[in-house]
């Protein structure tokens, strides 16, 4: 495993090298502003141009933009509208006129940026709007307090990944919805498999109260209480064969909680959120049960808890940072297997991840992504308590993630 | 020794929810002065809107004044409950219900008259843990109940002699009735013979039926009670009266029917609440000799109100003795807060009834306490 990925990590780290020498030229050319007027007009060799001016001095300072790429003469993508189409003598003109020619790189769209060929390239990237897929490198670490004691491993343990994130800000409701779709994992070569299926998850800013408290210890006080309060659930997770009970299968169908934001960015982008509510689903403590169906195995239900946090380190989306630690108290609804009923064990699941963009691909980002975790917990039948530490380090191949967009939120929510 | 400590847990309660409490009211009057300044200063924004509502310094307009007897109520509480003669159990309850007061004021000065109308449906309690029969709740609930009383304001009684005399009479009147209530005390009464036991006199439980020893169940059903009522205090305020009345009662007492001693012995061993079954009725009938006191007290805002009342009842069983039954009552609340304009008041509740024994169930000594929070959706 190290020997696909030591070159993997060498020529990201060239590609990271690269790019950042290229940003540097390009940021030491000026560059017209989509949000100001552009003139388009043809320059001296007859090839489009657009052209910005600003008054300087007494004079003008114009930038003049080619508005074809080098390479191929195609008309550039990704332009703003032109104030004012002119003709072949406008530039003349312009020259005549004593305004400073400065030439200068064409507009972008917001998040993009343009080579000095005048191509259009994604600098900012919204990871949470995307499909991505992965691979990584999962040495992991496992006890178990009864069996065979600790094990080390396996350490050249990979794991695949897939899933669909959806993150919608709505300014008007002051709210983001954030939805992951068919999301999970599978490991190779002990084939461990975890995912869900769909979850969704509410949040908002609302500056009208929620409700309005009186309190009548002392003199009447009213207060108003605006939480930062949200809700989500998920259906339909699956952890199949977990490294320490190789032979469990858990089927967790639904879950759903309510949730307080503590702190919020203004986009709600980065957050740390606090979770409680509850859980019900099917548990096989030997999985080959599953497939005589839900009469076998047991059934449980219980509370959830979670606290997580998701930072967005600068505001291009190229580094991002989440925690997530989990516990979850399933208690059984059926005896089996001499297992009573009613009996109840704790989960407990801590995530540290780290992902960052090191280059993209016809401006689909491929990120890295470091995590270290870990979880304890103990089986429904037999009680033996396991704890698994696992590191990881991978790559994640991310698709249509757009721009990371910066829109101001009203005042107020709509009512 | 658990009915003590349970007593004390509750009296600490009490001690923090007056400690809460106290130095409230002596604010509240420091913040009506000061509102009362502000009235005419308007200087903090801070402005009384009208009687029953206040305007927040923010320009939100909240209610201040509530009318504790014009509710929907939902409530939880801690409750000790059990027999004067055994370890108390304490679980949760839950209560509700449903209160409405009408006020009608005619006449002004001298001649002025309140009718102040109490009415209360499907109000009680309920302790969903505690199940002295197979399949019922510990449960106290009334269908209806109402109370009328009417405040002069200079009572008198008119003498037919010519010219008519006016003798000054120092009472409020009224009326008071309750129709359906039902009981199920958390803790079935002893058999008679099992109180004996208890005793430490090894009673020989005999054909003593399903109540050899043990608890037998049993449930009283209120059928009605009226009675007319006069009132010294003569406040003509809502919410504040002192009643002393005399009335009728109807009372049927259920008391499960006896089982085979192998049944009653299967159902021992399982320990399972036994069955009401077919039931042994015993009528208790009070022919104008229940007696009552009550006395109802409420800050004129509403935030804190006292009900408590004393039963009386000397009475005729359908066994042909006449026995006493003892009914009492006390009620504290305390609003604390409220969530757009709904209040949320702690309850602190106390009950004692001394039941005559029946049939061959010991008498009863059941007592209650609760202390718990209620929430009320306002009707007035």
């Amino acid at each position: 495993m190290l020997s696909v990925l030591a070159p993997l990590c060498v020529t990201a780290l060239a590609a990271l090298s690269t790019t950042s020498a290229r940003a540097e030229e390009v940021d030491e050319q000026p560059q017209l502003q989509m949000s100001k007027p552009i003139r388009c007009m043809r320059g001296p060799e007859g090839r489009p141009v657009r052209v910005q001016c600003e008054p300087e001095g007494g004079g003008q300072r114009c930038l003049v933009a080619p508005a074809t790429n080098a390479y191929t003469g195609e008309m550039l993508e990704g332009l703003g509208m032109c104030t004012s189409e002119e003709g072949p003598e406008a530039y003349a003109a312009l020259a005549a006129s004593g305004a400073r020619l400065v030439p200068a790189l064409a507009d972008a769209l917001p998040g993009y940026a343009r080579s000095d060929t005048g191509r259009a390239f994604q600098v900012k990237f919204d990871l949470m709007n995307r499909l991505y897929i992965g691979a990584s490198w999962v040495p992991t670490f496992q006890i178990r307090d009864r069996g065979t004691g600790p094990t080390f491993g396996p350490f050249a343990r990979g794991s695949a990944e897939a899933g669909i994130h959806l993150s919608i800000l709505s300014p008007h409701a002051r709210a983001r919805h954030e939805l992951r779709i068919l999301e999970g994992s599978a490991t190779f070569d002990d084939l461990e498999l975890n995912g869900v299926v769909f979850s969704y998850d509410y949040q908002h800013r609302h500056r009208r109260p929620a409700f309005w408290l009186s309190t009548f210890i002392g003199p009447p006080a009213v207060f108003p209480v605006a939480a930062r309060t949200g809700w989500g659930f998920r259906i339909f997770s699956v952890n199949d064969r977990p490294p320490a009970f190789r032979n469990a299968l858990d089927m967790e169908f639904g879950e759903l909680h309510l949730s307080w934001h503590p702190w919020q960015s203004r986009d709600m982008y980065s957050f740390l959120r606090l979770e409680a509510g509850g859980d019900f689903g099917h548990y096989w403590q030997n999985r080959a049960e599953a497939s005589e169906g839900l009469d076998t195995g047991q059934w449980y239900a219980g509370p959830t808890a979670a606290v997580r946090s998701r930072f967005s380190l600068g505001e291009g989306g190229l580094h991002m940072i989440t925690t997530e630690m989990t516990y979850r108290r399933p208690t059984a609804m059926n005896g089996v297997h001499g297992a009573p009923s009613g009996a109840a064990i704790n989960r407990l699941d801590a995530l540290l991840a780290y992902e960052g963009v090191l280059l993209a691909i016809n401006d689909q980002p491929l990120s890295v992504r470091l995590t270290a975790g870990g979880n304890t917990r103990n089986d429904l039948v037999e009680d033996l308590r396991s704890v698994e530490l696992r590191l990881s380090a991978g790559l994640r191949m991310s698709f249509w993630a757009p721009p990371r967009v910066f829109e101001p939120m009203p005042e107020l929510e709509d009512p | 020794m658990s009915h003590a400590l349970g007593v004390l847990k509750m009296l600490g309660m009490l001690g923090v929810l007056l400690v809460l409490v106290a130095p409230g009211r002596a604010r509240a009057e420091e913040g009506q002065g000061q509102s009362q300044g502000v009235r005419t200063g308007a200087a903090r924004g801070e402005d009384v809107d009208d009687g029953d509502y206040r305007v927040s310094e923010e320009g939100h307009r909240f209610r201040v004044r509530f009318d504790p007897a014009s509710r929907i109520w939902v409530g939880v509480a801690s409750a000790l409950t059990g027999d004067a003669r055994e370890p108390a159990v304490r679980g949760p309850e839950l209560s509700l219900g449903l209160s409405y007061r009408a006020l009608h004021i005619s006449g002004a000065g001298p001649l002025r008259v309140v009718w102040q109308a109490d009415h209360r449906v499907l109000a009680g309690w309920v302790v969903p843990t505690a199940r002295p029969m197979q399949g019922i709740p510990a449960l106290d609930a009334t269908v209806y109940s109402a109370s009328f009383l009417r405040h002069d304001e200079s009572p008198r009684i008119v003498l037919p002699t010519s010219p008519p005399v006016g003798v000054p009479f120092p009472f409020d009147v009224g009326v008071e009735a309750e129709v359906g209530r039902v009981w199920v005390p958390p803790v079935a009464p002893l058999g008679q013979a099992g109180q004996a036991g208890q005793a430490g006199q090894a009673g020989q439980a005999g054909q003593a039926g399903q109540a050899q020893g043990g608890h037998s169940p049993f449930m009283r059903i209120g059928v009605v009670h009226a009675s007319a009522l006069l009132d010294p205090w003569r406040s003509g305020k809502p919410g504040r009266s002192l009643e002393v009345g005399l009335g009728v009662r109807y009372d049927i007492d259920a008391h499960a029917a006896p089982a085979p001693s192998s049944a009653s012995s299967a159902t021992s061993a399982s320990d399972a609440p036994p069955p009401l079954g077919r039931p042994r009725l015993v009528h208790r009938v009070a022919p104008m000799t229940a007696g009552s006191v009550r006395a109802r007290v409420q800050a004129a805002d509403g935030l804190t109100a006292v009900d408590g009342r004393v039963d009386v009842v000397p009475h005729w069983t359908s066994e042909g003795t006449w026995q006493l039954m003892v009914l009492s009552a006390a009620h504290f609340e305390r609003t604390l807060l409220a969530i757009q304009d709904q209040p949320i008041f702690a309850v602190l509740e106390g009950a004692y009834r001394l039941t005559p024994p029946a049939l061959d169930a010991a008498e009863i000594h059941d007592l209650r306490v609760s202390l718990g929070l209620s929430w009320a959706l306002q009707l007035n």
